[in-house]
Formats: C-alpha cells, sequence, structure tokens
C-alpha cells in the first residue's frame, strides 16, 4: 500500500494540457501531405505509387486537374518520395477532422 | 535434414512424385492418397510440427489445384513442404484433422476459399464466409472477380449445444463491450462454470489475400502492414523477406539491424499493453494505469523514431525506407528508463494478492492440448513449446545477437504474464546490441523488377510465428498466403476456460493476446 | 420570413443545444466494423493517463443503448454490415456517428471489394471524418472536440488555379 502511495506521489500527473497548449508533432512526423501548386508539373508519379489511390489526375478539354483527398490517405509518403520536383511534402499536421468530405480535398487546376 | 528426406524417402519411395529445393526449402510432390499416412509420419513419428496449410488455384498453368502442407525442422532452419494435386472435377482431398488436430481450420478455409472439400474432415462447417454467403463462389478461385458482391441468401450456422438441468447458453458479440474487434463467443454455463465455450470469427475478413493479388508489388508492403495493425512491423518483414528471397536480394547490414530494432520496439510495446490489459481485467486500476503509461512512453518515442507510432511504413522491398541512426542515444535513453520503470512495476503487480490470486491458475492451457493445436508465440512458451522463429529460423540480423527464450510449464495466466515480462527484458537487450552494433553503409537497394518465382518468409511477431507464402509471376504478385499466429492460437482459448469461470473470460482472453483482424484477413 | 426559413432556425437551435448538452458530457460506443486494430490501440490510448478524455466529460461505455456517438473503425466488411447498423438503430436519437481512420472514411487500402463496403458512409450517416492511418490520440480528441462544437475544424477544401 504504502509502495502504491509511493509512487503515485513520485510520478505526478502526467496527463497532456492538449487541446489548451498545441502539440506539435516533431520533424519527421508522417501528417497531412502539401501539395504545392507552383512546382507541380502534373507528371502522374504521385497518381502511379499512392497504395490507395487518392491522388487522381483528370483532364477536360481546356484544363487539367490534380486532386488529393485525405479520406483515404494512409500517410505513407510515397508520393513525397516519388516526386523529383518537390511539389509534394509531408508537414507536421494532424488535425484533419472534418464535418464534411467535401473539405477533406485539395485540388489545383491548370488550363491547358 | 537430408537425412529426413532420406528417410521419408525410404518408407514413402513410390507415392513422391516429385523433389525441388528452393532456399531452405524442400517441396516434395506426393500423392494426394497417401497424404494423411506422410502427415500423420511427420508429426507423430518424427515429431515435426505442422506450420501451415494453404491451396493455390493452378488450373490455368498446371490444370489442377494444388494444397501445400508446411513442416518446420525447427533446429536446421529448414521446411519441408508437402504438396498434392486435386482435380478441378473432383474437388476433394482427404482431411488430416483426425491425425493432426492443428490442421482444423485451414482445411476448412480451402474449403470456403476455394471450394476443395477436405473428405472426413470432423467439422464441416463455413469458416470465413457467413451463412449468408451464396454456396458454390470461392473468393480465391482465379474465375472470381475481387469486386463481385454476391448476394445474400438465407443460411444457417448450427452451434454446438450443451443440454441438461440449469445449462444456459451466454452469446457475447460481435459488438464487445469494450474497445476491442468483433468476434462471438457462445458460452455454455452452469451457473458460474463455463462446461463449453465455441468461438466464431471471421466478423473482420477484409479479403486481404485477394487484394495481394489485385495490387502492384511497391504498393503490397502497405497492405501487409495493415493485416493486424499493432503487428504491423513483423508483417511486413515477413512479406518483404519473402519477396527478397524470390529475388535472390541480400539487405544491407544496416537494414537488418535496423529492422530487428523496430521489431523489437513493437514487441515491447504489445508486450506491456498486455500486461496493461491484464491489471485492468483484474481491476487493478493503480498497475494498469502505469502500465498504460509505460506503453505510452514507448509509443512516443516510436513516433519519434520513425513518424509513426506504430512503426508503419518503415519497410520496404530491399530494406527500410528511413535511417534511424541519428535517433540511437535517444533510443537507448528511453528504453533505459523504461526498463527501470518496468521491473519496478512488475515487482509491484507481482506482489499484489488481489492480482496474483486471480492469475495463478486461471485460464490453465495444458503443453498437450498447446502442441496438438500448434500453439504459437509466448501463450505456446508459457505451456512448455520452447519455440521461437528468433532463434529456429533466424532472420534479419538476430544471428549476430545474445538473447534468452523464456519458456514456462505452468501454462496459466500468470505463467504468461511472466513470460512476458521476461521477454520485454529481453527485447531491450538486443535493441542495446543492435544499436551498439549498427554497421554503417546504406538502407536499402534498390528493387527493380522482381523474377517469376515462390518463397516462405517468415517472423516472430509479438503473437509468435508469422509466415507468408509468396508466388510471383509477371512481376505481380500470383499467389499469398498469409498465417497470422491468431489463427493457430484462438482454437486454445476454448480449452483454455475450461473449469474457470465467466468473469475470469476476459483475463483469459487478455492474457492469450488474439487479434482477430490478424486472423480474419 | 417563410415557413421553412422559421423551421431552419429552429432546426437550427435545436442542433445547438444538442451539441451544447453533448459538449458537457459525451457518451461514445466504440464500433469496430473491420479494422486492422491499430484504431483500437488510439482509441484505447485515449483512455491512458496521457490523453485521459474522461477530463473532457467523455466516456467510453459498454453497450450502444447508453451512448450518444457511435465511434466506428474499420471499412465495413461484409460480414460486419448487419452488426453495425444494428447498433446504429439501437442508439437513441439524438445520436452522432463519427468515422476514425482512413479505411472509416474511404475504404482506404482495403477499398471498395467483395469482402468490404468501402467506408461507413456507405451504411450509416457519418457526422465527422478523422483521417489518420492510424490518427493520432490528438488526432481524435481533436476531432471529438469538432464533432460536439467546442472547436472549429482547420481544414477546408483548397482549389488553386494555376
Amino acid at each position: 500500500m504504502l509502495e502504491i502511495l509511493k509512487k503515485t506521489l513520485k510520478t505526478g500527473c502526467q496527463t497532456t494540457k492538449y487541446p489548451d497548449v498545441p502539440d506539435v508533432a516533431q520533424a519527421g512526423f508522417r501528417g497531412m501531405p502539401q501539395l504545392l501548386s507552383d512546382k507541380c508539373t502534373f507528371c502522374g508519379e504521385c497518381v502511379k505509387v499512392c497504395p490507395s489511390g487518392v491522388i487522381t489526375i483528370t483532364e477536360k478539354s481546356d484544363e487539367k486537374t490534380l486532386a488529393l483527398s485525405y479520406c483515404g490517405c494512409i500517410f505513407c509518403g510515397r508520393c513525397e518520395e516519388a516526386c523529383q520536383f518537390d511539389a509534394v511534402k509531408l508537414t507536421q499536421e494532424y488535425e484533419l477532422a472534418s464535418l464534411s468530405k467535401e473539405d477533406l480535398v485539395t485540388i489545383i487546376r491548370r488550363k491547358l | 535434414m537430408n537425412t529426413i528426406i532420406e528417410s521419408i524417402k525410404k518408407e514413402f519411395n513410390n507415392n513422391i512424385l516429385g523433389v525441388s529445393i528452393s532456399h531452405n526449402e524442400t517441396y516434395l510432390t506426393i500423392k494426394k492418397e497417401i497424404i494423411v499416412k506422410m502427415c500423420d509420419h511427420l508429426y507423430h513419428h518424427l515429431d515435426i510440427p505442422l506450420v501451415c496449410i494453404f491451396a493455390t488455384d493452378e488450373r490455368e498453368k498446371a490444370g489442377s489445384f494444388k494444397v501445400h502442407y508446411v513442416f518446420s525442422l525447427d533446429r536446421e532452419d529448414a521446411f519441408i513442404i508437402l504438396r498434392i494435386d486435386i482435380d478441378g472435377k473432383n474437388p476433394k482431398f482427404p482431411s488430416i484433422t483426425n491425425k493432426v488436430a492443428a490442421a482444423n481450420w485451414y482445411e476448412r478455409e480451402i474449403q470456403d476459399m476455394f471450394g476443395l472439400i477436405p473428405v472426413g474432415h470432423p467439422d464441416p462447417r463455413r469458416l470465413m464466409n457467413f451463412e449468408d454467403w451464396p454456396s458454390g463462389v470461392h473468393p480465391l478461385r482465379k474465375d472470381f472477380d475481387i469486386k463481385t458482391k454476391p448476394p445474400r441468401v438465407v443460411g444457417e450456422y448450427l452451434y454446438r449445444r450443451v443440454e441438461g438441468e440449469g445449462v444456459y447458453e451466454i452469446p457475447v458479440g460481435p459488438v464487445h463491450a469494450g474497445v476491442i474487434e468483433p468476434g462471438h463467443f457462445r458460452f455454455s454455463v452452469a451457473g458460474e462454470p463455463i462446461i463449453n465455450l465455441e468461438i466464431r470469427h471471421f466478423y473482420t475478413h477484409k479479403g486481404v489475400e485477394k487484394l495481394f493479388e489485385n495490387i502492384s508489388l511497391d504498393k503490397a508492403v502497405f497492405l501487409a502492414e495493415r493485416i493486424s495493425g499493432d503487428n504491423s512491423v513483423a508483417h511486413a518483414v515477413a512479406f518483404c523477406q519473402a519477396m527478397e528471397k524470390i529475388a535472390g536480394m541480400n539487405i544491407p547490414p544496416r537494414a537488418k539491424h535496423t529492422r530487428t530494432i523496430l521489431l523489437e520496439l513493437e514487441r515491447i510495446y504489445n508486450h506491456i499493453g498486455d500486461i496493461a490489459g491484464i491489471a485492468t481485467d483484474v481491476a487493478f486500476s493503480f498497475g494498469a494505469a502505469h502500465a498504460n503509461k509505460l506503453k505510452e512512453d514507448v509509443l512516443q518515442l516510436n513516433e519519434r523514431v520513425t513518424g509513426s507510432r506504430l512503426l508503419r511504413g518503415m519497410n520496404t522491398i530491399g530494406g527500410v525506407r528511413r535511417d534511424i541512426g541519428s535517433k540511437k542515444d535517444e533510443i537507448l535513453l528511453r528504453l533505459s528508463l523504461i526498463h527501470r520503470d518496468f521491473r519496478k512495476l512488475m515487482e509491484l503487480l507481482f506482489s499484489t494478492p488481489s492480482l496474483m490470486d486471480r492469475i495463478e491458475t486461471t485460464g490453465r492451457l495444458y503443453n498437450d492440448i498447446a502442441k496438438g493445436l500448434h500453439v504459437v508465440g509466448p501463450v505456446g512458451r508459457a505451456s512448455g513449446i520452447d519455440r521461437d522463429t528468433r532463434r529456429d529460423h533466424p532472420y534479419a540480423a538476430y544471428r549476430e545477437f545474445n538473447f534468452k527464450v523464456p519458456v514456462s510449464k505452468a501454462g496459466d495466466v500468470h505463467a504468461r504474464t511472466v513470460v512476458r515480462g521476461d521477454e520485454i527484458c529481453e527485447s531491450i537487450a538486443i535493441i542495446e546490441q543492435a544499436l551498439w552494433s549498427l554497421p554503417e553503409g546504406n538502407i536499402n537497394i534498390k528493387a527493380d523488377n522482381i523474377p517469376d518465382g515462390h518463397a516462405l518468409g517468415y517472423s516472430e511477431s509479438p503473437r509468435g510465428e508469422t509466415i507468408y507464402w509468396i508466388r510471383t509471376c509477371g512481376n505481380k504478385i500470383e499467389r499469398c498466403k498469409v498465417r497470422d499466429p491468431s489463427f493457430c492460437n484462438w482454437l486454445s482459448i476454448e480449452y483454455a476456460v475450461l473449469d474457470n469461470i465467466v468473469p475470469d473470460f476476459p483475463i483469459i482472453n487478455k492474457s492469450l493476446s488474439l487479434s482477430y483482424s490478424g486472423n480474419d484477413m | 420570413m417563410t415557413v421553412e426559413d422559421e423551421i431552419e432556425i429552429m432546426g437550427q437551435r435545436l442542433n445547438d443545444k444538442i451539441r451544447n448538452i453533448f459538449g458537457r458530457s459525451l457518451h461514445i460506443r466504440e464500433v469496430d466494423a473491420g479494422s486492422c486494430n491499430a484504431c483500437e490501440v488510439e482509441v484505447n490510448s485515449l483512455s491512458n493517463p496521457i490523453y485521459d478524455i474522461e477530463r473532457f466529460g467523455i466516456h467510453i461505455v459498454a453497450s450502444p443503448r447508453h451512448a450518444d456517438m457511435l465511434l466506428v473503425t474499420g471499412p465495413v466488411t461484409r460480414n460486419m454490415e448487419l452488426a453495425l447498423l444494428k447498433t446504429y438503430n439501437a442508439t437513441p436519437a439524438p445520436k452522432l456517428v463519427a468515422a476514425m481512420g482512413s479505411c472509416a472514411c474511404n475504404g482506404g487500402i482495403f477499398a471498395d471489394t467483395y469482402a468490404s463496403m468501402g467506408g461507413v458512409d456507405k451504411i450509416i450517416p457519418v457526422d465527422v471524418y478523422i483521417p489518420g492511418c492510424p490518427p493520432r490520440p490528438q488526432a481524435v480528441i481533436f476531432g471529438l472536440m469538432v464533432a460536439i462544437g467546442k472547436l472549429e475544424q482547420k481544414i477546408s477544401k483548397t482549389e488553386v488555379r494555376s
């Protein structure tokens, strides 16, 4: 009993202060992939390597669209590895909860 | 190994149609009619454990189905794989379950997935396909398209019934009261003592083996990681090793050491989590809170080292994707703190009478039952079965390290907890050795085209021996058999709960630490 | 103001009142509809002393009948579809549904096959999506806070024309 009391007092309060105090994930964390539209060349390498197929490129008559959906993203980082132009980077962002699926998408449109 | 093959050839000479050797696997193609006798000979006479049974659909290439029986020669780091041909027009094969009890679920799985009927099987009910699945539709056959959605039909699954005065049936699941995966348990009880338990799982069957055939090679490792979420690294390593064997790749030593470190980190957080679960289930909240805090320390260390709390995204065919050399000092420091706290916690847990009273002699799994069912992992070792893939079939960098394999004879919840506690200490020692001797060099080699071939990959996950058998063709996976350790271990719960009371069921279940998703695939 | 507008305003007020009540005490029933178990490890982490969701008034309950919210993981396998539907119907209104993990959001790597339905919203309506594989416990706490209206969601649809 005394041992339990001693250990409890020694350990103290371990609870995190999140969400009152922001919790920033450290560098290297596999977070939200960010698309940099000025670097993207629409080469399609990221589309080929994505395991859950959440990156798509579609072409209409006058414009190309690249869409990345965070819904099915497994945060593996293959898109970042495959991109030769540094247009996709995995950030440390993890607060991705959304009330609708439409908000979980990033789109780049480019006129042909 | 050669002496064993010679003795088999002497015993069954006329019935062996072909012998081929590939890496440490010897394939014997034999006549279907003698499979029962040969398996009986290997299992009972030569004492070689049956590790896996699986089927392949080779009607297009070879005109028949094939069923493979994998036996493991532990002392010699080798495998014997028996192969029989089954004609598609007469899809039946002799069941070996009456002689080798461990074959039970494998044969029922082949029946559901391929439509090959094990003649003489004591339990011919469906396993993976539920009663609403139409008959005659078998998902792993090559002519079944993965996107097909067969209609639901009306059917009934009959449970074993125990009848008598005062005997009640308690159905539990699939949605359980705690935060746990879905599965069904049907107890037959008279008051509190359990007379019979029947389990029925496969609620989380996601069709993983079929998905492997429809995903490209470079993406398949991510699928392997997601079969049993808390054993991601072990599955990924077993998968990668099978592919590397097919391609004849020898990965760099730095990658081997890194894989070993990741595998042991996974073992540590799983075992601490199991010990926390046992403390929770006996309502020793203090112990549970401290064990959960230690588990969280390990998960946060995992995230700092690899970017993922469950060590995902680290393995690839050819090595590992990230270098952890720069994190060496941090890992050593944090592990030493965790080790010190863990040892104190275990002393405290084992000196608490209320906890000890609940876990000693509870859920005893006797050695002969464990052996008969081919129970693997810490559960098997706690029942006296001295098998560990890391020592018997060394892979990654395990050959270079000294470590003990804790074994106990008691077979109860206490024995399993002690075995897990000892394994954690051994794992920390292995990580320290691996980090101190981390070689320089690359962390992976490029895997371009994987040639056609087949190989067995294996690893010791926190739950036990994980087996992958992969055949590639045209740079795609033609067949991938995944055997998670829980597939072998689940049936042991039906025996471990006998002579125990219903309130002890959660502790027994937790001490066996069984994965539902790994089992169901 | 038309009758439709009035109904709209009343509906919004009711929604806010419900969210307010949930914000003080939310009872969650976790349903695994075929996940690989990683999300369960993270939901169990929520109850450990470090994250301790009880300090928000969030409590994990044993039965859907006691629940205000269903936290669903997994892509909803064929074998779990009926169990999930029954659990949803057993939960008394008003209720919320949170889809946790990439599998629950749209099937993830298991996609849409003979055994997997391809996401929770194919079976029951979902109120909040929490992406991640598995989502960090902090991400789940954030998702729960967004669901009950205590925090605003950070992500929104981004469209760039270049």
